[in-house]
């Protein structure tokens, strides 16, 4: 009969497997965060005072509070069950405020992303919360993503690519390249007082291939959510990123800058149905199936 | 010896697989919760189907729920509290069985309770109103549940079948559902004109939505055409978008609320037809000549 215990060394390595690599699984998929300086707290309002209007609960109305980093001057959007609620501006220093007063008591689905002075879009950050009757809800600590664009889609190796957009002012911003398999480089560079920043590298070490470029500032003590990823293929060639190409915008099917109802109304009614445009087919497998509305969901603008 | 230490290495690397694929399929569950075990007879009592994402971020789910169709009638399906704010396919009665398909735009990880926000809660998808038929055992089954992750790329996971077992009781009761309280429907609506859709001819969409009971119906007058039941997107009938629309919406409660839209202006009398301007000039210069014409003849005569 064989042995089935393992020196002590051996257990040691299959502990630490198990210790590091039960918790990456687990949080597979959850792609979005805000950073780890979120914070939600909620107190109850309930001094029978307050403003009145409806959901209130000893007369104070249910509310949630939204603060945290954008960019300078960067419009910050807040989405209330999919459709925009309030649009704000931040201020020189990237700081936002925001509430929505007089909720009704339920479940509400709010989502946060910013717009920078180029109309680039930071990752978008949602969440669901109980709105409970005569509460104060205060989300604090929302840093959102950088925006991110590259100056070319495909380059050829060796040439440098430049990577900017805007964050925080005077924030540390790493940037990642990801190959489709391999290990991912990374950069670091600072944002100026503006918020705006550019990094660029040379591709000598880059392998050919499909890579996906996303970044992430470190202000202080908070961490930024993972800005949205773009595309770039190191060949033989290079290629600048066509201008005016709303496909930018995976799930933009009409073109106008958003993902919205209309989106996904033109997806809806191509359903499982033949004879679709190519566009309508986010993922290219032939079919228009929960994939594609899965893309469109994600890159939901409202 | 190398034989003990490929032993060892397989057994590592079996370890290692077990936990990636434990972690994958761990990421979410269905579960079909009811307020009663048992219920008399001719009783009505509802059925929730709720998510629970277990921290993995989604952003589209389809499935079937069955029901036996001898024990119990279906009232209706509600989807006022549900985490779906689209509906890919509204949820439809096939014999025994309601599917449905829907996404929730920038994803579902779990309601917050902001006075616990660790514990994240799970999500309420629909909400099935029964009416009890015949005693015994009835039981209520998930089939087929599918849902994506928000993860951009719409990775894909089946989840297991859960089912719920009630007991109808032989004698007769007379509860009666009372519906779930929310505020009055909400109507958005867009004609637009699309490549994508409906060949780019005048299309409506809309999205009604209702957090009480949810939407019932939603009902369309186009000029002096009579209502009838549409769903998004819908081809206009009146191409020329000479006449106006109507949009009625209705809850289960019977609170309702109705959408005009307004005639687009024929299109000659559009501020951005040259021609309009054209013959402007033409007529300025027409009424011009005639002044100039009446006066000379005036001056002739003295």
């Amino acid at each position: 009969m064989s042995r089935i215990f393992f020196s002590k060394k051996t257990w040691g390595l299959v502990f630490l497997a198990v210790f590091f690599l039960v918790p990456g699984f687990v949080c597979l998929g959850d792609t979005i965060s805000t950073g780890d300086s979120l914070s939600i707290s909620a107190v109850v309002e309930n001094n029978g005072g307050g403003t009145g209007g409806g959901g209130g609960f000893g007369g104070t109305p249910t509310t949630i509070r939204f603060s945290g980093l954008a960019y300078p001057f960067g419009r910050v959007t807040i989405l209330e069950n999919g459709s925009p609620a309030i649009i704000t501006v931040a201020d020189g220093q990237a700081k936002f405020f925001a509430y929505l007063a007089n909720l009704k008591p339920g479940v509400y689905v709010f989502s946060i992303y910013a717009t920078d002075s180029t109309g680039l879009k930071s990752a978008v950050y949602s969440f669901s919360i109980l709105m409970k009757a005569g509460t104060m809800v205060t989300v604090g600590g929302i840093f959102l993503s950088p925006t991110i664009a590259l100056d070319k889609s495909e380059v050829r190796r060796g040439d440098p690519v430049t990577v900017s957009g805007e964050t925080a002012p005077y924030a540390n911003v790493s940037i990642f390249f990801s190959p489709t398999s391999g290990q991912t480089i990374f950069g670091n560079t600072a944002s100026l007082g503006n918020g705006r920043y550019s990094f660029k590298i040379n591709t000598d070490s880059f392998a050919y291939g499909k890579y996906k470029v996303n970044g992430r500032s470190i202000l202080g003590k908070s961490t930024s959510a993972t800005s949205p990823s773009v595309p770039l293929s190191v060949k033989l060639s290079s290629r600048k990123k066509p201008s005016g190409d709303c496909e930018t915008i995976r799930g933009d099917l009409n073109c106008d800058g958003h993902v919205n109802l209309i989106d996904f109304s033109i997806m809806a009614y191509w359903y499982h149905k033949t004879n679709y445009p190519n566009k309508v087919d986010l993922n290219k497998d032939g079919r228009i199936t929960l994939v594609d509305f899965s893309i469109l969901a994600f890159n939901w603008t409202g | 010896m190398k034989n003990k230490n490929s032993k060892k290495i397989f057994f590592f690397i079996i370890l290692l697989a077990f936990f990636a694929f434990a972690g994958r399929v761990s990421a979410a569950n269905i579960k079909l919760v009811s307020g009663v075990k048992t219920i008399g007879l001719g009783g009505q009592f509802y059925i929730d189907l709720l998510l629970d994402p277990e921290g993995v971020s989604l952003n589209a789910i389809e499935g079937t729920v069955t029901y036996p169709i001898d024990q119990v009638a279906l009232l209706r399906t509600e989807k006022g509290g549900s985490m779906i704010s689209l509906w890919i396919k509204e949820p439809l009665l096939e014999s025994d069985r309601i599917s449905f398909a829907g996404i929730m735009p920038n994803g579902f990880s779990g309601v917050i309770d902001p006075f616990n926000p660790s514990d994240k809660l799970p999500g309420q998808i629909l909400r099935l109103v029964f009416q009890s038929k015949f005693s015994g055992p009835a039981v209520f089954k998930t089939d087929s549940f599918l849902v994506a992750q928000n993860d951009g790329e719409g990775t894909t996971e089946n989840i297991p079948n859960s089912e719920l077992a009630l007991t109808i009781r032989a004698e007769k009761s007379s509860e009666v559902y009372q519906g779930q309280k929310g505020e009055s429907p909400t109507l958005e609506a867009y004609v637009i004109r699309d490549v994508n859709l409906f060949n780019n001819k005048y299309a409506l969409i809309f999205q009604a939505k209702d957090n009480g009971s949810g939407i019932k119906d939603v009902m369309i007058k186009e000029g002096d055409r009579a209502w009838k039941s549409i769903r998004s997107p819908y081809l206009l009938l009146d191409q020329t978008r000479s006449r106006p629309v109507s949009l009625y919406a209705v809850n289960y409660s019977g609170e309702s609320i109705v959408l005009s839209i307004n005639p687009t202006p024929h299109k000659f009398f559009n501020l951005s037809n040259p021609i309009l301007y054209l013959l402007a000039i033409l007529v300025l210069v027409f009424v011009a000549k005639k002044i100039y014409e009446k006066r000379r003849r005036e001056k002739n005569n003295i």
